[in-house]
């Protein structure tokens, strides 16, 4: 009855994580897309030296994600947009939604491809992307995050009970 | 340089082309590296590599895809960076390493806007000679360092002359030097690949802002820069020479004597900024240098001496310098 009511429990507890794993992986990646940005208009950084920056202000989704594609970079010569292609199956472990893995790997073919002033005009695009997603997750974690929680214990106890 | 110091040089450039380019440039016998000057790319069209009066014949066709890699390499994936540099059909390597870039032009009023649909590129390996220039340096301060214009055809060896004289002026002069092509210096993250010595280099910008920059802010006694190519450029060394500074840079020519052919050079020449032309001469590979200083011309070379050479540029008289 316990392990029945506890693992319907962690079912929602679960479920509760994911969304705010989701919210924390879009508000990494919406800081380092900002980051990129003004490190791309204002300091015209190439971006081997912006992703350490990116690796160290953005903790989190963002910091292990570019990670892995500072790495290909520099240990394999993989271009940028080669590396994060390579890299993108790592975005699936935040919990996030296909469009918004979309979102996040269109910086690849941004960023390094055209002058500063075009690249702030697409970054600023998918910079609005992302902070309408993260609103909506944010809206989704408060509203169903708690629902789900309540949901799990109530059908762990009420599955227990309808076994006694 | 020494074969080690020549066969790194290879290597940091030969890292930069693509995985089958790269295989095939270490084709080539490892005591022959250090005479490779540059790599050819043609999309369409075989690899080579040449130097010393040699050709390698490296691989077949070159592919668009190749080249393009080679540009996301030595641009970093950042085209951002480097678009200055690409607008002038060139850019250059984190480790000094000049990729000479042809493709289609994109013109906006007027001016070259972008370079693209590259179809080929010459990537020349920077070259480093520590002490190639002592007894040079040597000769242009007998009386003090005056102004030294260095003159060499494409590949001749100008601006590794020009770094190792900074290098050398730099133990005794405030030297600057405004590296707008990041070749002289090539600054990392503020620290240079090659050994300058103890000058003062500003990276990139334009050479009539960064000369004024250097001028207000380093004091500076030598500025080196590279190639003054526009009149522009020749109007801020002239105002510059005010200043009481002196310059050391470099010019692409057969000779001295096509110097009065070009009218940035010929203000240059007319204004007396130059008291120094440093001729350097290729021949099957193997580079001689001379010396030219201003001065008067006396009676016997006038009527014609065997034993003297030197030339007339502008009114002014150069005198080649015994070695």
């Amino acid at each position: 009855m316990i392990l029945i009511a506890g693992s319907c429990s962690v079912v929602g507890f679960s479920m509760n994580s994911q969304l705010k794993t989701r919210v924390a992986a879009l508000k990494s990646f919406l800081g380092a897309t900002q980051l990129l940005q003004a490190e791309i208009v204002f300091r015209r950084s190439p971006l081997p030296d912006i992703l350490p920056l990116i690796i160290r202000e953005c903790p989190g989704a963002a910091a292990s994600f570019y990670r892995t594609v500072l790495h290909m970079m520099t240990e394999k010569g993989c271009s940028f947009s080669l590396a994060c292609d390579r890299a993108s199956s790592e975005l699936r472990h935040f919990s996030l939604k296909r469009d918004e893995i979309e979102w996040i790997c269109s910086v690849s073919h941004i960023a390094g491809r055209y002058d500063a002033a075009t690249q702030a005009d697409r970054l600023s695009g998918i910079l609005s992307r992302l902070e309408l997603a993260l609103r909506q997750a944010q809206d989704e974690a408060g509203q169903k995050g708690k629902l789900y929680r309540a949901v799990g214990v109530t059908a762990g106890i009420m599955i227990a009970l309808a076994a006694v | 340089m020494n074969c080690n110091e020549a066969n790194k040089q290879f290597m940091t450039a030969a890292g930069l082309l693509p995985e089958r380019l790269w295989r095939a440039a270490f084709s080539i016998a490892p005591e022959q590296r250090g005479l490779v000057e540059e790599f050819r790319l043609r999309v369409g069209r075989p690899f080579y590599a040449a130097g010393a009066g040699l050709h390698f014949r490296l691989a077949d066709c070159v592919t668009k895809d190749e080249l393009d890699e080679l540009l996301q390499r030595a641009t970093r994936s950042s085209v951002h960076t480097y678009l200055e540099q690409i607008r002038q059909g060139f850019l250059t390597s984190v480790s000094g390493h000049r990729l000479g870039l042809c493709g289609e032009a994109s013109a906006q009023q007027g001016a070259v806007f972008n370079l693209h649909s590259f179809s080929s590129c010459n990537l020349r390996i920077a070259r480093q000679f520590i002490g190639i220039s002592e007894d040079l340096r040597a000769r242009c301060c007998r009386q003090g360092f005056e102004s030294t214009l260095i003159v060499a055809p494409p590949g001749g060896g100008k601006t590794t002359l020009l770094r190792d004289m900074a290098r050398g002026l730099s133990q005794s002069l405030t030297v600057c030097i405004a590296d707008e092509r990041m070749e002289i210096a090539a600054c990392r993250d503020g620290e240079p690949q090659f050994d300058i010595g103890l000058c003062d280099v500003m990276s990139g910008g334009q050479k009539r802002e960064v000369l004024t920059m250097l001028l207000r802010s380093m004091s500076p006694q030598v500025i080196a820069l590279d190639e003054i190519t526009g009149e522009d450029d020749a109007r801020a060394l002239i105002a510059a020479s005010y200043t009481g500074c002196r310059f050391l840079t470099t010019l692409h020519a057969r000779n001295a004597a096509e110097l009065a052919l070009r009218p940035a050079y010929r203000t240059l020449l007319k204004q007396g900024i130059f008291r120094h032309i440093i001729e350097i001469t290729l021949d099957n590979g193997q580079r001689s240098y001379r010396l030219l200083t201003e001065g008067e011309m006396k009676d016997d070379q006038t009527v014609g001496n065997d034993s003297y050479r030197g030339l007339m540029l502008c009114g002014r008289f150069f005198h080649e310098q015994p070695a």
